[in-house]
């Protein structure tokens, strides 16, 4: 096989077995959905979030880790969101704190 | 829902996905950038942002194919990696099971972290909306696949994201939009728990399945205990439809 079209099946794999995981659960029967089960799936979204978030903070490199600036501006988009509720201001205020950090001390930061 | 309401819903979509789509242009550059120096060309790694879809297998196989890893092992980690997908979908089907099933078919290809996350708030704030939903997919989409495009051809001139804090763009778009979620000490006791699980879970393994570990574990805890916190979510669409 040469290397061209290896490529593109590699693609064409990874892009069908991906699209697999999104699509496999994405439609069940309604008789599927007990009040149970839609209790637990309901509490799915906050386990994914939790973990797309908790571990970028605390772990590098296989390892606990603790960035002041990273977790100040955390509490800040929290404290922000509860008050104002709006997702772009907690987004933005956040994202921009650390951004001027960075940009003012990129290397102590 | 007439035009004028699709046309609203689809500029709400654009613009809800601007901080992200910006994000996805640099980090989208730095994929395309990164793939030209492994060996691939501009045109493979466009395609494979356009076919695959999902920045964390598309890094992950980079350092692969520079080692000369097996095809199918290449397809294996994808596949893990994108495990999480399983559980995010499961989430969503409540929604998209009383939807077209064409509509369901087609957003499934749309359906990464960044994407559910945007879309799943709009659901829970204000039901479904088929022009949102499609309109932060297609956006996104496209900003990825640009992103790399420009990275493969101007990749030189991208900043470091860990210089300026970049990637913590994800993190505070995630964090902000979680919130929303926390409506009770159950949801917040969960969601920590879930945290500490999944960087527990990270630094026994980067293949990225400490989120499908702390989905599992969030959905056992609510499939577990009894319904008791008002269903606000898949309960609470059900009450808007009704």
């Amino acid at each position: 096989m040469n290397g061209d079209l290896r490529m593109f099946l590699l693609i064409l794999a990874m892009g069908i077995v991906t699209y697999f995981t999104r699509r496999a659960f994405l439609t069940l029967p309604e008789s599927f959905f007990t009040a149970r089960l839609k209790n637990g799936l309901d509490m799915i979204p906050l386990g994914i979030f939790a973990a797309l978030i908790f571990p970028s903070l605390f772990v590098k490199g296989g390892e606990w880790t603790f960035n002041p600036l990273y977790a100040g501006a955390s509490v800040i988009c929290v404290l922000v969101m509860i008050r104002w509720k709006n997702v772009f201001l907690g987004f933005g205020i956040s994202l921009f704190l650390v951004l001027l950090v960075k940009f003012l001390a990129p290397v102590s930061a | 829902m007439n035009e004028q309401q699709q046309m609203a819903s689809w500029k709400q979509g654009i613009r809800d996905s601007v901080p992200v789509g910006m994000s996805f242009l640099v980090f989208g550059g730095i994929f395309g950038m990164l793939a030209l120096q492994t060996g691939m060309s501009t045109a493979e790694s466009v395609w494979m942002s356009f076919f695959v879809h999902a920045g964390s297998s598309q890094f992950a196989v980079l350092p692969m194919l520079v080692e000369g890893a097996g095809f199918w092992t290449m397809v294996m980690v994808t596949f893990f990696m994108n495990s999480r997908h399983f559980l995010m979908a499961m989430s969503l089907a409540p929604y998209y099971s009383r939807q077209n099933k064409r509509f369901a078919d087609l957003i499934a290809f749309f359906l990464s972290d960044e994407q559910y996350a945007i879309t799943y708030n709009r659901i829970q704030q204000y039901g479904f909306d088929k022009s949102y939903i499609l309109s932060v997919s297609l956006f996104l989409h496209l900003f990825w696949a640009l992103g790399t495009w420009l990275g493969s051809l101007f990749g030189y001139l991208l900043p470091d994201p860990q210089r300026f804090g970049l990637e913590y763009s994800f993190t505070a778009m995630f964090l902000a939009l979680s919130v929303g979620m926390l409506s009770s000490p159950i949801r917040v006791a969960i969601f920590l728990g879930c945290g500490a699980v999944a960087c527990l879970l990270s630094m026994a393994s980067t293949s990225g399945l400490h989120v499908l570990g702390a989905g599992l574990l969030a959905f056992a805890v609510g499939f577990i205990r009894k319904p008791a916190d008002g269903g606000k979510g898949a309960q609470g669409e059900e009450r808007k439809a009704g």
